[in-house]
């Protein structure tokens, strides 16, 4: 019985090497508040969006244990973290606004299986009992355009 | 090529005891094959096939619900010929919460979103003055044939 398990689990372990050839990745957090990629993958700002909205991206097998996005993906997968143009330039945190997530392949997350295709944007809840007013628009076409506005009255 | 575009708004001030939540909003589109579960339950809980898109809207309440309190507390004190009347808050009260969205997909397309949010006394103030709540739609709605201009 343990031959026929082993088997399959190399097998598993073949067909994931041939289909993702060699692109594995793993998504930590980080002390920033930015999650990190180890492996195939790239994490950064993207490109004139002012230093708001910072872009993880990971190809083939992605293995991600930080909290914007846990799971586990074969195919591609995207998040996108919107900071407002105020963090880390006061006491505030470093906690994103929005999330968008993007996928295509197989998903695995903590109460969801995927297959094909998926977006989703969320927006986390301000402290409690915060009064907050913010903004949010950011565009593919043109990220120069992205605005990202967050603020606290109190 | 598959546009959607739509505007959602909600404004809320409800009463609900004990729900205590940490995303206020949330929208998905999956194309494929799609099963959600519980975290009690391995069947799943949703299964759906092909194109699904779904919005979330959740309003959090004024506090984390830790401390209970009545539902609202009115207390009545007389003294030197005056009545005076008391009305405190309840903590577990929901929030006011206005919000926005707008966004422009396709699946091969590049991704559009926007995204507007008043929570509490800002919210409950925005929505008291009707030329507030009318210039924040139109900055809302302006912003996005600013963007048409350019391209």
């Amino acid at each position: 019985m343990s031959t026929v398990i082993a088997d399959w689990i190399l097998l598993a372990g073949l067909m994931t090497t041939i289909v993702t050839q060699g692109c594995v990745s793993v998504q930590v957090p980080t002390e920033s508040g930015k999650p990190g990629v180890i492996g195939v993958g790239s994490a950064g700002m993207v490109p004139g969006t002012g230093g708001q909205v910072f872009r993880i991206m990971s190809p083939g097998l992605s293995l991600r244990f930080q909290s914007y996005s846990p799971g586990v993906t074969l195919g591609w997968q995207e998040t996108l973290l919107f900071f407002p143009s105020t963090a880390g330039k006061t006491n505030e945190s470093w906690a994103p606004v929005a999330i968008q997530n993007r996928c295509v392949g197989i998903g695995f997350g903590p109460t969801e299986l995927m297959l094909g295709y998926q977006r989703s944007f969320a927006v986390p809840f301000p402290a409690t009992g915060k009064s907050v007013i913010q903004f949010v628009s950011y565009s593919e076409k043109t990220p120069t355009n992205t605005i990202v506005e967050r603020k606290e009255i109190r | 090529m598959i546009m959607r575009r739509f505007t959602v708004g909600l404004l809320s001030v409800l009463v609900l005891g004990g729900c205590t939540s940490h995303l206020v909003f949330y929208e998905e589109d999956s194309l494929g094959l799609k099963a959600k579960f519980e975290s009690s339950n391995p069947a799943p809980a949703q299964l759906s096939l092909g194109y699904r898109r779904g919005i979330v809207a959740v309003i959090p309440q004024k506090s984390d619900g830790k401390k209970p309190s009545a539902a609202l507390a009115v207390t009545t004190t007389e003294g030197q010929g005056k009545k005076t009347i008391t009305i405190t808050d309840d903590p577990n009260e929901l929030m006011s919460l206005y919000t926005l969205f707008k966004a422009n997909v396709g699946f091969m397309d590049p991704v559009e979103t926007k995204h507007f949010l008043a929570t509490g006394t800002a919210a409950a103030s925005l929505l008291a003055n009707d030329d507030n709540l009318r210039d924040v739609t139109k900055a809302f709605e302006g912003s996005d044939s600013k963007k048409e201009a350019n391209q």
